[in-house]
């Protein structure tokens, strides 16, 4: 019961509330508003009871009217693993960098603007990570429009008569 | 003098020479793409051994390459990298689309968005060969095709009546 002890240690810690969704490895998840992430990521980050000193994985996700940064952290020192999720105006899809706190985050969150479309503010290096630079608009978000062509190369197989 | 020529003269015309020449000594460009890559080195290695065809010597640079195998993915990004190494190739040359990918897209047609659809959009194909990745006996099998595309070839003639046909 391991999840029960994290569950307890970071109602103590954090405002934010915690829940264990009922499928999948029961690992805690955090909701934060995008206005209070910078500050529960140094918290559970820096926190001596805590010590989320490892970033396994940053994702983004698009819920359309929303899209979302989901942390995936852990502690080394107490093998403690922890969801966090944000979710912006997809209008306005901005949060703050964590590359200052964990280096790793840096091609994760150039892959995230690459794909989502998230800007990352604080980022030192925010440009496209796998595309083309001059590559237009977020191919993952749901309401991506498939370019015709890029550079001459249309988009389709071309039709030929096999002899 | 008669006895020493038995067996030895070989009558044959300048096209069918160059022809078996060029057939006989293809040399593949190192060059791989994604995971056909990895059936392309397994052909090159001994159990397959495309030496075998004179098409084993895999030169590290298009100027030394009569022959690029297009082994995977073409993504937009890499198209025009692609382009540039078939026109460093010096001609005569020739090309092998290996697998889905190259051939038209593959499992990304239609809806890979970073996916050239054929390499056949980007640089001219002699030689389409199916597979997810091909086997290397497909691979063999192609490049024999090949070579019996090169045997039909009339490298000689053209050049003549390029030159004084006209």
């Amino acid at each position: 019961m391991e999840e029960v002890a994290l569950i307890e240690l970071l109602n103590k810690k954090i405002s934010e509330t915690v829940s264990v969704p009922e499928t999948g490895d029961a690992v805690p998840e955090i909701e934060v508003e995008p206005a209070g992430l910078s500050e529960l990521l140094l918290k559970l980050k820096d926190d001596p009871d805590l010590l989320f000193d490892y970033m396994i994985s940053l994702a983004g996700m698009d819920y359309q009217e929303k899209r979302g940064i989901v942390y995936h952290l852990r502690s080394t020192s107490f093998l403690y693993q922890v969801v966090v999720k944000c979710s912006v105006p997809s209008d306005r899809p901005e949060v703050p960098s964590v590359v200052h706190l964990w280096p790793c985050a840096d091609w994760y969150e150039r892959e995230a603007f690459d794909m989502f479309g998230i800007i990352f503010e604080g980022h030192p290096n925010l440009t496209r990570l796998l595309l083309p630079d001059d590559w237009e608009g977020y191919p993952l978000l749901k309401d991506y429009v498939y370019p015709d062509s890029y550079d001459g190369i249309p988009h389709k197989e071309i039709d030929c008569d096999v002899q | 003098m008669d006895e020493e020529l038995k067996g030895n003269v070989v009558f044959t015309t300048v096209d069918s020479l160059f022809d078996w020449a060029r057939l006989s000594s293809l040399w593949p460009m190192t060059f791989g793409l994604a995971c056909c890559a990895i059936e392309m080195m397994a052909t090159g290695m001994a159990h397959f051994d495309i030496d075998r065809f004179g098409a084993g010597l895999f030169r590290a640079s298009p100027r030394q390459s009569d022959l690029m195998i297009v082994a995977g993915t073409i993504t937009y990004k890499m198209a025009p990298r692609v382009q540039r190494l078939y026109d460093q190739m010096p001609e005569p040359k020739w090309v092998i689309a290996m697998g889905a990918c190259a051939v038209g897209g593959g499992p990304y047609e239609p809806y890979g968005y970073h996916v050239v659809k054929g390499a056949d959009h980007v640089i001219p194909v002699d030689v389409y060969i199916a597979g997810c990745p091909p086997r290397p006996e497909a691979l063999l099998h192609g490049l024999m095709t090949l070579q019996d595309k090169i045997r039909t070839e009339k490298p000689f003639t053209r050049r003549f009546n390029e030159l004084w046909k006209k």
